[in-house]
């Protein structure tokens, strides 16, 4: 008798893996689902929680989200506490043990992580990430190690294309290689270029572009800016000459174009994420994309680079 | 390895990445430690409202939080409120996240999930006091039971529907489950009456923006003494939701609507029929702003002869997510005809872990 209930549990098990010839991978943004669907080509269906003009930080756990993840083999977070105003509430409520276990992937393990605090980490310095800054992504050596993170995971959860994934990580990180090297090399006259960002969202990005940022319009990350802090970032601005201010799609330009009235400085919409707008379709295109708008930016406000020697 | 990693990020984030990374500033022995937060609820009241107490200042509770997970199977959280009135359990359950089948189940003391005002902590809504339909068919505290309740999400591709069944000792001092004597509230019936409940509710995204959620719930124990006497209880909640994905942090809308009906026996077989409801609508209209109005009208358990109306507006400012100052107006004619001003200023504040935003 009971032989016979396992040989039926056994032989419904096997028709259905083989059944599931495709994972079912839920990303959290349009970052990772792009890196994600690099990877695994034909043999996932992919689909993002976030869309690249939202702010991650805040997304609403809404109850038809439950419906996408209660049938997922795998999930991807950023990590680093981007979601963590969002993912807890539907992860616990997806009723999808996997997502409690081994199908769940934070795409950070491993990732290079700034700004991470050293020290004691109190709110008095706005809504800081303990864990270190999670926009990580935007460095392309990251997206190396996302895909190669990804590219495990899946192959844990489906060993048949195991010899699949790892090739197009290959041919993946092969081609950030190859990319990288026409990216520095455009961005080589605008090396030491400076910035102003709204939220501190970009220290990877400038970070691998060698840019630097001198000042940020919000007071301090998630506070929104004040009077005082506006004309402080004023009075830097003409101190140090910077030509252009960074906003992610999803801040109000109102404060920007003031300090931009201001200063003779550029408000650049710059989208951080896959999908920021119509033009950004994946990942590789997010940083042509940002660098095409950086470069076209600094051509057109006159920035000289600095004097060698 | 795996197992252990994801149980802790159920909801300590904080720890789960933690233990990742061998340089964070934290001592091993923290990391198991369960997430702490500390909600504080302080209140500000005048006018010749008489139900609004004395004093002009009231600290109404700190709400302290425990809550991690307690296995790969189950998280566990605790809310205490502290006030000056003592130390009371507010909720502390345990849930087995998922059993099969697209169930969770979860034991402890809860708040009943009858509507959706009154699974809502005081310090996280909107208002300074509960709707006074809520005041008088749940109680000040609203309805809450100790037992065991399943939770079904029902395998649609299409919709979102989920099924609650929820079996707790009788519901407490609410008003409709309690009988009076001497002044004093008592919870009806023995050890053998129960509090049943049962809740049908859906969701919907009318666009990106934009989305619908519903419910219907229906709670049935006793009210007198004996556990003779039954009280039904049917309610209804809809909510309404607007936000631009795109301005997420700027404007947002919510329009929740309840409706609660009670039949409560007088003796065995004959019952009495009242009802109550609320409506409010909350606008956030800029990024640290938000304005909102109520109105309420309730009759009583057992009475349907006499009924109190009511309105209350607010204008609340956030400095961040994790502060908030409100400056609330109320307007209610009583049963007797009185009409009642009251002036409140609510504060609250949350220290601890970022915890979820409510949805």
């Amino acid at each position: 008798m009971n032989r016979t209930i396992y040989g039926i549990v056994i032989a419904f098990l096997a028709a259905h893996s083989s059944a599931a010839a495709k994972v079912n991978v839920i990303t959290t943004t349009e970052d990772l689902a792009s890196i994600t669907m690099s990877i695994a080509g034909d043999r996932a269906d992919v689909a993002s929680i976030a869309k690249g003009y939202q702010d991650p930080h805040f997304v609403d756990a809404k109850p038809s989200y439950l419906l996408k993840l209660r049938k997922a083999d795998l999930l991807i977070a950023v990590g680093l506490e981007l979601e963590a105003g969002w993912l807890p509430a539907l992860v616990q409520q997806c009723r999808n043990s996997k997502l409690l276990g081994s199908g769940y992937l934070d795409a950070s393990q491993g990732c290079e992580i700034l700004d991470r605090p050293t020290g004691q980490v109190t709110r008095a310095e706005g809504d800081v990430h303990p864990l270190g800054n999670p926009h990580y992504w935007l460095d392309p050596g990251n997206g190396k190690v996302i895909a190669t993170n990804i590219a495990r995971k899946l192959s844990e959860i489906q060993p048949v294309d195991s010899a699949f994934f790892q090739s197009r990580l290959a041919a993946f990180v092969g081609e950030i290689d190859r990319r990288s090297m026409g990216w520095q090399k455009e961005m080589e006259p605008f090396s030491g270029a400076q910035v102003v960002t709204y939220h501190n969202s970009w220290p990877n990005f400038l970070r691998s572009f060698k840019l630097q940022v001198v000042g940020y319009v919000e007071p301090k990350p998630g506070i929104p800016p004040s009077p005082a802090h506006t004309l402080e970032l004023i009075q830097k601005i003409r101190a140090t000459g910077v030509k252009v201010i960074l906003v992610e799609p999803y801040f109000d330009l109102q404060t920007p174009n003031a300090v931009a009235r201001e200063t003779g400085a550029r408000v650049v919409v710059m989208p951080p994420s896959v999908g920021g707008n119509e033009q950004i379709k994946d990942y590789l295109g997010l940083f042509d994309h940002l660098l095409g708008l950086l470069k076209k930016s600094f051509a057109e406000t006159g920035y000289r680079p600095p004097q060698k020697g | 390895m795996d197992h252990k990693i994801l149980a802790l990020l159920l909801l300590t984030p904080a720890g789960f990445s933690a233990a990742q990374q061998s340089g964070a500033p934290q001592q091993s022995s923290n990391l198991l430690n369960p997430n702490i937060s500390v909600v504080g609820n302080i209140g500000m009241s005048w006018g010749d409202d008489a139900t609004i107490g004395e004093n002009l200042f009231s600290f109404k509770e700190a709400e302290v939080a425990f809550q991690s997970v307690v296995d790969p199977y189950a998280r566990a959280d605790v809310f205490v409120a502290v006030s000056e009135e003592g130390v009371e359990l507010e909720e502390g359950y345990i849930t087995w996240l998922s059993l099969p089948g697209g169930i969770s189940a979860k034991a402890g003391k809860f708040r009943s999930n009858l509507g959706k005002f009154n699974r809502t902590h005081p310090p996280e809504t909107f208002f300074v006091d509960r709707p006074l339909a809520g005041e008088a068919f749940l109680g000040e505290e609203g309805l809450a039971g100790v037992g065991a309740s399943l939770s079904w999400l029902v395998p649609t591709s299409a919709l979102y529907l989920n099924v609650d069944l929820e079996l707790t000792d009788s519901f407490g001092e609410s008003p409709s489950f309690a009988y009076e004597e001497d002044g004093e509230l008592l919870s009806g019936g023995g050890r053998r009456d129960l509090g049943y409940l049962v809740r049908a509710s859906t969701f919907y995204d009318l666009s990106e923006a934009s989305n619908i959620a519903g419910g219907f719930s229906f709670a049935r124990g006793v009210h007198d003494r004996e556990g003779e006497l039954a009280t039904n209880l049917y309610n209804a909640d809809v909510t309404f939701r607007w936000k631009n994905p795109r301005r997420a942090v700027y404007r947002s809308l919510t329009w929740q609507t309840e409706l609660l009906v009670a039949q409560v026996e007088a003796s065995p077989g004959a019952a009495v029929t009242s009802w109550g409801m609320f409506s409010y609508v909350d606008y956030q209209f800029q990024r640290r702003w938000h304005a909102g109005a109520r109105f309420d009208r309730t009759e009583f358990p057992a009475d349907n002869s006499t009924n109190e109306q009511g309105g209350l507006a607010y204008i609340t400012y956030t400095p961040s997510e994790f502060s908030l100052l409100s400056f609330q107006n109320r307007v209610v004619r009583r049963a007797d005809g009185a009409t009642d001003w009251a002036q409140f200023i609510k504060l609250t504040f949350n220290i601890g872990p970022h915890g979820a935003h409510p949805f």
